[in-house]
Parts: structure tokens; sequence; C-alpha cells
């Protein structure tokens, strides 16, 4: 293993530190390998004498003291909990209105909300202060942003790896856990920031892309997931689906943009309440407000392979059209 | 081999005699203690940084060959410190004798 590898690897391990510590820890570290080398011993001998990372970090974890660890987060009143329940409780009181009781229900709008809130306060000791983040085209499988400074944006690249940049490093933190990356902005951050996402070039198949975000537009120009579901509160939002199996998207203040045209096979479920439906190539289509079904595909292949959209909007409107 | 208690303290008497002849870096650190005891790196951080905590040493970075070092100093409040850790040494010696001497008699 050469130092590059021992330090990233040994960061990694530190994420239960705070970000000074694990800062100091790294560069005794680094300082002590090069003292080594100075010494004589080629990198990889310097990188072998501290022992392993694993025994490395485990030693540095049971010396630490509590105030060495990374601070608890609190999920304060800006937090993300305030957009998820914010932009759910818009939609839901919309579609009460529009006695489309069951559908929220079956929906499970609800439960997937309870699940990320589960799943986020176990991600509480880890998140990376935003910066130079990018990672391997292998090492991510799946994304998961919450934002709410600015605009989200998926998009591709000529690069190599997964980047992640935002107008204000310090607007974001972010993670990388059993294959998903977690990108969130930082609690009470104030400013405005921008969260650009940048895929590789050459990316396998991603299995899903979850944001939640609130005052800000999306676009979503990238086509290599298989799932992509989007909760937004007052912006518009883009979505590019291509490949992708199953697409949500639930949306309040803005519209939602689907790029579909003829040759696509999909099945949207859709509920509008304040706006209209309009698709592009089928001009035939005019829909005022309401709920239902819009279904296009080849009957002869039948709806298995199709894509299945299900679309929520309140004051918006649903364009599916060929940009 | 001493026990880990006892030999925190021991270490800590150790780093801080060290530094007595002059500032100086983790790396050389450990190797002038090595005429006493064997420290590894990762033994060696976090007496360091207990020592900062508790003021009996100061750290500041020195530029070498192209990067920054950490260079320590030890303070009054650490000579202090290994005055009383010398100061106990008749005691040591002492409760020594005395548990050789119960156990043998």
């Amino acid at each position: 293993m050469n130092k590059r590898q021992f330090l990233a690897s040994l960061e990694k391990k530190l994420s239960k530190l705070n970000n000074e510590e694990r800062r100091r820890q790294l560069d005794y570290y680094e300082e002590m390998i090069n003292d080594r080398i100075d010494e004589g011993l080629s990198e990889e001998a310097a990188v072998e004498r501290m022992g392993t990372v694993q025994g490395v970090a485990a030693k540095i974890l049971s010396e630490a003291t509590p105030e060495q660890m990374a601070k608890k987060k609190k999920i304060g009143v800006l937090g993300w909990i305030g957009i998820a329940l914010g932009a759910i409780i818009l939609i839901v009181a919309a579609l009460f209105i529009l006695f489309m009781v069951d559908r929220v229900e079956e929906s499970g709008i609800v439960d997937e909300i309870e699940d990320k809130i589960e799943q986020r306060l176990e991600l509480n000791d880890g998140w990376i202060s935003g910066g130079d983040a990018s990672f391997g085209a292998n090492e991510v499988s799946a994304i998961d942003i919450v934002w709410s400074c600015g605009d989200v944006g998926i998009l591709e690249s000529e690069g190599r790896e997964f980047a992640v940049k935002s107008g204000k490093d310090d607007a974001f933190e972010y993670q990388l856990k059993d294959g998903t990356l977690y990108i969130e902005t930082v609690e009470n951050y104030a400013g405005k920031s921008d969260l650009k996402v940048y895929l590789p070039e050459d990316v396998i198949q991603l299995q899903s892309l979850n944001i939640v975000t609130s005052g800000g537009k999306v676009l979503v120009d990238e086509e290599n997931f298989r799932e992509i579901s989007v909760v937004s509160s007052g912006g518009d939002v883009r979505v590019n689906p291509d490949d992708a199996e199953r697409i949500s998207v639930t949306a309040s203040g803005g519209d939602v943009f689907v790029e579909l045209d003829e040759d696509d096979a999909f099945v949207m479920n859709y509920a509008v309440e304040g706006g209209d439906i309009s698709v592009g190539f089928d001009r035939s289509f005019v829909n005022e407000s309401g709920n239902g079904s819009f279904a296009h595909y080849d009957h002869s292949l039948g709806r298995a392979n199709c894509l299945n959209l299900n679309i929520s909007v309140a004051g918006g409107d649903i364009k599916l059209l060929d940009d | 081999m001493l026990d880990p208690q006892m030999k925190r303290g021991m270490i800590d008497a150790c780093v801080l005699s060290v530094l007595c002849r002059g500032e100086s870096h983790g790396y050389k650190i450990i190797k002038d203690l090595s005429a006493c005891m064997e420290v590894s790196e990762s033994t060696l951080y976090p007496v360091l940084r207990r020592l900062e905590t508790a003021g009996m040493l100061n750290v500041h970075s020195v530029e070498y060959n192209g990067r920054l070092r950490k260079m320590y100093s030890i303070t009054y409040l650490g000579k202090a410190h290994l005055d009383e850790f010398l100061a106990n040494e008749d005691e040591i010696l002492g409760i020594y004798k005395f548990v050789r001497r119960q156990r043998d008699e």
C-alpha cells in the first residue's frame, strides 16, 4: 500500500472523529511515514511500519476522548425533515382536497419518508465536510441528496469519476456508505449554493437516485438510474428518464418536465392540482387537472418493460416533452 | 511487561524528559525513547495529545524538506510534572522493597 492509499483508507475509518481531530491524526501519520522515508525506507516499507489501517484506526478510536468525537447532529427546524414534511404536507393537503385519500395512502409517500428519516439518523456520525469530493466509478451505486440552499443538478461529464461540486464548499457534507453517496446541505446553512453531481462518462447502471429538496430547481440529465425519486417544493423539476424503470416525482410550487417522446414506452399515473398536463407528442391529450393514468406503449409488447412514472404536482404543470 | 496503567504515567514522564534537552519532533522522540522503551507511533500520539491538552508541552509547525513538521517543546508545567514524578522515586522504591520483603520472608 502506498502513502496516499494508507491515508485515504485511514480517513474513511476515522469518520467518527470530528473534523479537526481527524485532520490532526492524518497529519501525524503522514509525518511519521515521511520521516521514515527520509531515513531511507521505501514508501511501502514506511507505510507497513505503521501497521494495518484497521489496527491503527482501532487504536485511535479506543484512545479518543469524547471531545474528539464528532458531535451528534440534531435535525433542526431548517433541516431536511422540515423540507420533506413541508413538501409532503403541501402535496397531501392538495390531494386531500381532491378526495384522493386512497391514492396518497397507496403511494406510500409517508412511509417512504419515515423510512428515510430512520436511515438518515443512522448516518449521524459519518458526515465529511464538503470540498473536493470525488469517487471512483465503481464506488457509487446510489445517490441520495437532501438539499435546501439552491438548485440540484445531476449531470453527465467526460470525467472518470463521480464528482460533487457546490458553489460554496462549506455548504455541503457527504458520506459514502455501502455504495450510496449521501449529500446534504450543512445544517442551518444560511447562504445560497447550487449542487452539481457529475457522473463519470462510462458509468455503469446505478440503482437509485433520491432527491429531497426545497427552494430550488432540480435537473436530472443523466440517464443511468434504474429508479429516480424526487420530492421538491418550490422549484421546477426536469427529468430525463431514458433507461429508468421507475420514476416518482412529488412536487409543489413548480412544474415537472419529463423528457419523453413518442418512441418511449411508459405508463404515467398522475395527480395534478392547480395545474395541467400536456403531452408534447400527443396534442390530443388535454387534461385540465385531477388524477388518472396515461399509458403510451406498444400493446403488442405489453406493459412489462414500460417505464413507470408516478407524478404528483400541486400548483404546477406536468409536461411530457421532447427537449 | 509493565502494567498498562502504570506504563502510561511512565511514558508521559519519559517523553517530557526527552524534551528537556530541547524541542523535538514525533519520530525523533520515538527514537530517543527506544533507549528506555519501545513506543510505537500509535502509542505516542495519544501521549503527545494528552500532554498538550494538559498544558505540559507546546506544539508548533516548522518547515522541513518542503513539508510541515510538528515540533514539541516542554513547558513550565511539564517541568513541574517531572519534578513531581522524580520526587516519587523514593516512595516507589520503598513500596517495591516492602512488597518483596513481605513475599519472601
